[in-house]
């Protein structure tokens, strides 16, 4: 019996322990040293909740109690080494306070002391997200080679994560540029590399796979965009190659020694050319459809010797007309954003699906912006012409690949501001006069442990609006087969 | 109280258990340091989590737990032993119900023979052992239950499918042993259709579920049906002890060791070499004992890629870390760490957090140190290297190895060395190692215009002859062939006893007498 009382004191001692409330709280005039620094950030309701851990170099803090108010009232608590709210309690927060501010108040036990730190806020958008959550390659870098990676989905109302399809699945094939019509994924496509190579065309659901190179191509099926019909899809016939830069600071450099840009129309199963997508002497890359269907972005630049001349690699944003009833381009190619007037070369052109904007990256030189510092977020109005690099949202690392949220209020995009060596994903809102919110780290559970024992990658994010439904397992078995259709240009 | 049979086995058992444990403490060390290098474990709730997301959690994580102890090899030694006895004697009790007498013993010692036999590949690692044991406990719990207190419930699925998600392929042992005691019992004739109802179910289930969960944990059927792996038996292997063993007296920096043993070694080979020039170098002796070693490998005409063997990688990775190349040292530790399991190789890790701090990306190495500082083992090591609380040798070593580092701005489309070493001089002509390593290249590939170009243009026209007898050697043999003034001697040659040696080696040309020299090499090797 006695030890059954032991017992019942130390479970009683260590719930006592586990509940450790502050007292003799001292105040510091400082915002909290929260990570990820959630600090004014601006965050769509029912959005998964924003757990942190309060870190600190000098004191190793053992425990956190944080309390998050609403404007329009409902509080909630978290008391624990990291604060973690209840998913639940988040989501009635968050939607009770539209629209206002919540003020999150963090107290931590350093050293066995309280501290009580200044209180800072969360904004609650009016905008919805409209999205069930994220698509994304999270892959580990080797390089030349790479060992598990896959396409996952994660939903953002939460912390689940679903593979959508992983190398371990297959004998180690790489999947890339994962791509869905204005976040549907009924429309999907992606490309497979390797020996079981092959680019996966999913029209309402149904999957056609393929022959992922050919001759008259020049290249792969790579860098993909949707047309907003759904007939047409985009993409670049990149051949890519990749070196090792010296210098400090910088690792990779990743270019083509040619590069043209096609569409391939679903319906007719052909590959349209144009002799003003396909030169010779310009290397044409990274296209996409305005929301309206009629123009085909993309950028250009003059083919470059390599290595040698790699710094003079610069791209322009350019736009062509796109008739769909016909499948034909227009005529003239319209420069939108003359980079190389300024010396910087432009990627990764995205425009938002209200038609308003035209993200894009910009960096020193190339379009492989991932692995350049100096990469930044720019905004095209459409409406006015004028670019403006993004300071709201830009970091000293490289911030790069982008993609809006079908209601065009939310942009999900990858930084390596954290450690400067892997990227991460993070999400921005904009305002009516086009300005971004400070962008928040994507949610985990514990994100502290997350990110810090990561040595994962996570590239080309996308909204998405549903689950992907994309059944693996048959997707593989025609992956295996090597049944490809050949495509064939158009006449 | 113990009959003096068992008594008898038990002690033998024990002496066995100590003869294994002894073995793998003092004849495999390197084997079982490189499964402890092969992987990270990180001491964190989160990381622990991760272990779920595949079949065999129980397994995996107990064996990766473990393994981080193998840091210590005594350790290491013990805990194999452990978990090969706990297997075997989980065996043992399975087939002591299935079969008799001395059928059992003779199976049991097979079995044990087995999984030593399998210990033996630097491939397998504990949580193999662990999902053999993992199975068969549970198939032996499975027995007690379904013929014990609890016999009216069939609670076999359960088992099965917990097998599976605990141990993976233990799940195939388990439905194994719950069919053979079916079989038993049906050879007593005193069998339930229950019971056949179970082995029946138990093969099902150990088959299908797998097939079932290979969508939800990404992986083929094959894989899924197998995980984590199965081991395969092999015979020791010294030669890759030997070599294990040499990178391993490397990496602890005992370069005297490091040659000792490349020349102990019983099958010298390119990695005995290479480390076995590379703790040279660093010793200021490459040229003094280039000559010395029966395989000539430097390293500087090794490429690595997808197909190259793992020491390859972890040799050149230590070779460009040597050298001051920190791309390639990273392009190196980052192959290495793909082809780890879980993407983590506890050792380059640690070398990644030493070449972000030598090239100064502080916020990378930070990264790397974080994870370090949450294992067992390279906490300390964490922190030693952590900016603001570095001892001064370790400060002293960053700082030496800067001076070294490549700071030429352009792009590497290869792993040319002979590009590399020219701009490591370039970056520094003080930078010793890499002059030795071009020289004695050109030298190995008997190429003497290139080593007279390259000894003018580092050497010479630096201010900075080096005057080891290896290049005096070389040079004599470049200047006999040219007819070059008196002067030109004067200006590479120092006069002495080497001088005097080619002169007689001239009329002796081939003459082992002077296998120790560069001429002997250059005439006849």
């Amino acid at each position: 019996m006695t030890k059954y009382k032991i017992l019942s004191v130390l479970i009683t001692l260590t719930l006592l322990g586990c509940g450790s409330k502050p007292d003799n709280v001292e105040r510091v005039a400082s915002l909290p040293p929260i990570f990820p620094d959630y600090t004014d950030v601006t965050i769509p309701a029912g959005i998964a909740p924003l757990n942190f851990a309060v870190i600190s170099d000098n004191a190793d803090v053992k425990r956190v109690d944080v309390t998050v108010k609403g404007d329009n009232g409902y509080e909630i608590h978290s008391n624990g080494e990291y604060a973690e709210f209840d998913i639940d309690e988040w989501h009635a927060l968050t939607e009770a306070n539209k629209g206002k501010r919540l003020t999150v108040s963090v107290c931590a036990k350093t050293d066995g002391e309280w501290i009580k730190y200044d209180d800072f806020n969360i904004n609650v958008s009016s905008w919805p997200l409209e999205q069930w959550g994220l698509t994304y390659r999270r892959i580990a870098p080797g390089y030349e080679v790479y060992s598990k990676m896959g396409i996952y989905q994660r939903d953002l109302g939460n912390f689940d994560e679903f593979p959508i399809i992983e190398n371990t699945m297959t004998d180690g094939q790489c999947y890339n540029c994962h791509t869905s019509n204005r976040t549907d994924p009924k429309d999907l496509v992606f490309h497979v590399r390797g020996e079981h190579g092959a680019t996966m065309v999913r029209k309402n659901g149904a999957c056609t796979w393929l022959k992922a190179s050919s001759e008259d191509l020049g290249g792969s099926m790579v860098y993909p965009y949707w047309h907003p019909s759904g007939r047409y899809c985009a993409f670049s016939t990149n051949q890519t190659r990749q070196g090792f830069h010296i210098s400090k600071g910088k690792r990779l450099e990743v270019f083509d020694i040619s590069s043209d840009v096609l569409v391939y129309d679903t319906e007719k199963n052909e590959i349209i050319l144009d002799s003003l997508l396909n030169t010779k002497a310009w290397s044409e890359n990274t296209p996409s459809f305005s929301p309206d269907g009629k123009w085909l972005y993309f950028t250009t630049c003059y083919q470059q010797e390599y290595p040698l001349k790699h710094k003079d690699e610069k791209y322009n944003l350019c736009r062509i007309s796109f008739d769909e009833n016909t499948g034909r381009f227009g005529e003239k190619v319209d420069t939108l954003f003359n980079a190389v007037a300024i010396d910087k070369s432009v990627t990764w052109p995205r425009p938002s699906y209200d038609g308003k904007y035209i993200l894009f990256t910009l960096c020193d030189y190339g379009y492989f912006s991932i692995w350049h510092k100096e990469s930044d977020q720019w905004l095209l109005d459409l409406d006015t012409g004028e670019a403006r690099p993004t300071d709201e949202i830009n970091s000293s690392d490289a911030d790069s690949f982008h993609n809006w949220s079908d209601n065009s209020r939310w942009v999900v995009f990858t930084s390596r501001r954290h450690d400067g060596l892997y990227s991460h994903l993070y999400i921005t809102g904009i305002d009516d006069n086009g300005v971004f919110s400070k962008p928040f780290l994507l949610p985990q559970k514990n994100p502290k442990d997350y990110y810090i024992q990561s040595l994962y990658s996570f590239n080309t994010p996308d909204f998405t609006k549903t689950k992907v439904d994309l059944d693996s397992r048959e997707a593989v078995g025609a992956i295996l087969s090597d049944e490809r259709i050949p495509t064939k240009v158009k006449p | 109280m113990l009959k003096p049979k068992d008594i008898i086995i038990s002690g033998i058992c024990l002496a066995g258990c100590v003869i294994l444990a002894a073995f793998y403490a003092t004849a495999y060390p390197s084997h079982l340091l490189w499964q402890e290098q092969n992987q990270i474990f990180l001491n964190t709730p989160h990381w622990v989590a991760t272990y779920f997301d595949k079949p065999a959690w129980l397994g995996c994580l107990a064996g990766d737990w473990l393994t981080q102890y193998y840091h210590n090899p005594v350790a290491g030694a013990v805990i194999l032993t452990l978990a090969i006895a706990f297997c075997t004697v989980c065996f043992a009790i399975g087939v002591r119900r299935i079969l008799p007498g001395i059928s059992s013993y003779i199976l049991t010692v097979l079995f044990a023979i087995l999984l030593i036999a399998c210990s033996m590949d630097a491939a397998t690692t504990l949580p193999f052992y662990f999902c053999v044991a993992g199975g068969l406990a549970l198939g032996l719990l499975q027995h007690r239950v379904s013929f014990g207190k609890c016999r009216r419930l069939d609670l076999t699925p359960v088992f099965v499918v917990a097998a599976y998600w605990a141990f993976g392929f233990g799940a195939l042992i388990s439905a194994f042993l719950i069919t053979a005691f079916t079989i038993k019992r049906i050879l007593r004739k005193y069998m339930s259709d229950r019971h056949w109802f179970s082995a029946l179910c138990a093969v099902i289930l150990a088959a299908g579920t797998p097939a079932f969960l290979s969508g939800y944990y990404a992986l083929p059927y094959s894989k899924a049906l197998f995980y984590p792996g199965i081991a395969k038996p092999a015979l020791p292997n010294y030669e890759y002890e030997e070599r294990l063993a040499i990178a391993d007296a490397f990496h602890d920096k005992d370069y005297d060791l490091t040659r000792q043993l490349a020349l102990d070694a019983e099958s010298p080979n390119e990695i005995s070499a290479f480390y076995y020039y590379l703790s040279s170098a660093l010793q200021d002796s490459l040229p003094d004992n280039l000559l010395k070693y029966k395989i000539k490998s430097l390293g500087t005409l090794t490429t690595i890629g997808e197909t190259s063997p793992l020491p390859v990688i972890n040799m050149m990775n230590d070779l460009y870390f040597e050298l001051g190349d920190m791309t390639y040292a990273e392009r190196a530790a980052m192959m290495r760490n793909v082809f780890s399991p879980r993407n983590r190789n506890v050792r380059m890790i640690c070398r990644l957090a030493e070449i972000n701090l030598v090239s100064g990306d502080t916020l990378a190495a930070l990264k790397y140190l974080r994870i370090l500082d949450r294992t067992h083992a390279y906490s300390a090591w964490s922190k030693k290297h952590t900016p603001g609380q570095m001892p001064p040798d370790v400060e002293a070593d960053i700082s030496r190895r800067r001076t070294l580092s490549n700071n030429k701005d352009n792009i590497r489309l290869g792993d040319n060395c002979r590009n590399i070493l020219l701009e490591l001089l370039e970056s520094n002509h003080k930078n010793l190692i890499a002059l030795d390593y071009l020289l004695c290249t050109d030298l190995l590939l008997k190429d003497m215009d290139t080593f007279k170009m390259d000894y003018d243009t580092y050497c010479i026209q630096k201010g900075s002859p080096r005057y080891k007898k290896l290049y005096q050697e070389a040079l004599m043999i470049y200047l006999a062939g040219t007819d070059v003034p008196e002067s030109e001697w004067d200006r590479y040659i120092i006069p002495g006893p080497t001088v005097d040696a080619f002169n007689r080696y001239s009329n002796r040309r081939g003459d082992p007498a002077f296998k120790d020299t560069y001429w002997y090499y250059f005439d006849k090797q």
